[in-house]
């Protein structure tokens, strides 16, 4: 059983770098675009922006202090690329933060690879309905199954706060959803 | 999350596919096929990393090239093992060349000039060797018949 501080090892010698790399790549791949994807919306948008979180990755490892985990330290990465990603776009589209956020299910229904049918839409509605901090720290413990810890260290807020918001948005969403069976079955 | 663990395939599999499962059912969020195995290959090739697991084509392998090769040349080898001289109908080219040059008349004045060569000098001979070789001849028969001649008498 290889520790993380064995895998890093082996990210940050020369010798073993580039196939570490490939193996980080397997493992934490599918995970960071599920990331990226709820908060840049689109398929081809998150595409970019997982080839840029991994590339940053890539040149950052050297650098990495292991101050938070390994873990930790690529979704921060991931998150910040995909700010950076939503504040040159709307640079690009002059709008503004609200605009944006009204776009939400523009954006999302106009992808060519988003297969939402009712259900989905009326959750994503909900959703886009929250306010953004509130729906990153829903998304992010009910999807992406991160720990409250690893959301306090990607986010930087604190863990009371984050708990409270997420209980609230749980609460508010399931009175939402009450008459659809697929969220209320699943989950919380 | 898991800890990193490499052979922890089945947590990591498991968890991957509750991700998508839920990320498509409840949120309706598509991807291209095979997506994931692309995205690799490209992220792996901006980084300047080769990518051992993609399936590249045959004819782009150097080895397969190499070996293709080395197979070519086994199956020359193993063709023309059986007849390292060549052969026309059965009868070694240089027998067949032979014959096919003396039929044009190519090599007459060659081969009837060797011909003649080898003839004429077997017909000289030295004195010295003819006379020993009479004289030889001459006491051998005279002795023999000297001898016969008693025992018949």
């Amino acid at each position: 059983m290889k520790s993380e501080a064995d895998f890093i090892k082996r990210l940050t010698n020369p010798r073993y770098r580039d196939k570490a790399f490939a193996e980080l790549l397997d493992l934490y791949q599918q995970r960071l675009y599920w990331h990226i994807r709820k908060l840049v919306h689109t398929h081809e948008n998150a595409d970019d922006v997982l080839q840029n979180t991994f590339l940053r990755i890539y040149k950052s490892l050297p650098n990495f202090k292991q101050q938070s985990s390994l873990s930790t330290w690529m979704y921060r990465i991931a998150h910040n690329e995909s700010l950076r990603f939503l504040e040159n776009e709307k640079k690009k589209q002059h709008a503004s933060l609200d605009d944006e956020a009204n776009n939400y299910l523009n954006i999302l229904t106009e992808d060519i690879y988003f297969e939402g049918k009712e259900v989905q839409l009326k959750l994503q509605r909900v959703l886009s309905e929250l306010p953004e901090k509130q729906r990153k720290i829903f998304q992010m413990k009910y999807y992406d199954d991160l720990k409250f810890r690893e959301i306090v260290d990607i986010l930087g807020a604190k863990e009371g706060t984050l708990k409270s918001s997420y209980y609230n948005t749980v609460k508010h969403i399931e009175e939402k959803m009450l008459d659809v069976e697929l969220f209320t079955k699943n989950k919380v | 999350m898991e800890p990193l663990n490499k052979h922890n395939t089945t947590g990591q599999k498991a968890l991957e596919e509750k991700l998508q499962k839920t990320h498509i059912e409840d949120l309706g969020l598509g991807m291209p096929e095979d997506y994931f195995s692309k995205s690799k290959s490209e992220i792996l090739t901006k980084v300047g990393i080769k990518d051992k697991s993609r399936v590249l084509p045959l004819y782009r392998n150097k080895i397969f090239w190499a070996a293709a090769a080395a197979i070519a040349v086994l199956i020359v080898l193993t063709v023309f093992k059986t007849s390292t001289v060549p052969q026309i109908d059965g009868i070694p080219a240089i027998v067949s060349d032979t014959i096919e040059q003396l039929n044009n008349g190519l090599a007459d004045d060659d081969y009837n000039q060797g011909e003649s060569d080898i003839l004429i000098s077997s017909l000289f001979v030295e004195d010295a060797e003819l006379d020993e070789f009479v004289d030889n001849f001459m006491l051998e028969e005279v002795l023999f018949d000297e001898t016969e001649f008693k025992y018949k008498k």
